[in-house]
């Protein structure tokens, strides 16, 4: 089978960026998971459950990332048809739906204790489970057809549309009753949340974004590595026999 | 073996943390000044008195970061497990 040296090695960089950026992510990890349980205060109200806070807005965030590059490459796929672009709308798409996970893991258990209630169907839990759905399809639907280029671009426009819901979620504190509470971080007047939280927040919210940029290169790498297994067979099948 | 160890430190870590939380938070010494309005104030929903603390609440703080930390360690263990597997069938295709 005839490899261009050129994606070799072009993967062999990709491979060690994502090394070196899974070697940052760690170090932001354990500094991260210290300032949780050791340096920032414990909230009043809700007591030491509130710290879940600090694993369940950051992968929230995490995953609105991935779902946002998802729209991006497949905008960029379905203009330039690059297979590159569709490759990464996977592992996005993947990434995206593990932290979606975390959050609708992380968001019951700290509900219990502090709402008294496994789940709410208020707004936005509501729209971020349909966040989790819409992405599942994604991959059912990648392979629901015949033909893989066109599941690819059916994906490539469930993608797009599904990313209209990252404002929705956002918003949704803003524009809706809900019984998730308005922001206390991210809001134009500045925090109003204790200044250690604040630190901690931002602490994991680094920490996760490394590690998701990280996973999301080794994810690439093995998604660039299995196409090209799936070419060679396919080319093999139509070479003549000999 | 060196990974089960390695994997039951992390464990014991993830099992220690919420406690040394706890006894932080039973000296008092850093509870923070801040207090954030309730989620049903915020909301304009009728505002609940705060639930009482129990040792569940530290159950459920452990089992989130578990289930996290898990996720995406498993996550990392499937890649590096994938990629492997991939270069091994390359290398087997490459051969004449």
């Amino acid at each position: 089978m005839n490899v261009p040296v050129d994606e070799n090695a072009s993967l062999a960089g990709t491979r060690r960026w994502s090394v070196g950026l899974g070697f940052l992510a760690a170090i932001a990890l354990v500094w991260g998971f210290w300032m949780i349980f050791f340096y920032a205060p414990t909230e009043r109200e809700m007591g030491i459950v509130q710290r879940i806070f600090y694993v369940h807005v950051p992968s929230a965030l995490v995953a609105y990332l991935a779902f946002g590059i998802v729209a991006l490459c497949s905008l960029g796929y379905l203009w330039l048809r690059d297979e590159r672009l569709d490759a990464i709308s996977v592992c996005a798409a993947e990434l995206g739906v593990i932290f979606a996970t975390i959050v609708l893991v992380t968001g019951p258990l700290w509900g219990k204790i502090a709402w008294g209630a496994w789940w709410v169907w208020d707004a936005r839990t509501s729209f971020t489970l349909l966040l989790w759905f819409i992405y599942v399809g994604y991959f059912v639907l990648r392979q629901a057809t015949e033909d893989p280029e066109r599941g690819k671009r059916f994906a490539a426009v469930l993608g797009i549309v599904g990313a209209v819901d990252i404002p929705l979620i956002h918003m949704s504190v803003q524009w809706f009753r809900t019984q998730h509470p308005k922001p206390v971080v991210l809001k134009p007047e500045g925090p109003t949340a204790a200044p250690e939280m604040v630190q901690t927040l931002l602490v994991n919210m680094l920490a996760l974004t490394l590690l998701f940029f990280s996973l999301l290169l080794a994810r690439y790498v093995v998604e660039r590595l299995s196409r090209r297994i799936d070419a060679a067979r396919v080319a093999a099948q139509l070479r003549p026999a000999a | 073996m060196r990974r089960i160890r390695i994997v039951l430190i992390a464990l014991l870590a993830l099992l220690a943390a919420p406690s040394a939380a706890r006894a932080q938070a039973d000296t008092g010494a850093a509870t923070t000044t801040y207090q954030p309005a309730p989620a049903g104030a915020a909301s304009g929903l009728p505002a609940r008195e705060a639930p009482p603390r129990s040792l569940r609440a530290y159950w459920h703080v452990f089992i989130a970061f578990a289930i996290a930390w898990g996720l995406l360690f498993g996550y990392v263990v499937l890649i590096a497990r994938r990629s492997r597997r991939l270069e091994e069938q390359l290398d087997g295709l490459s051969r004449p």
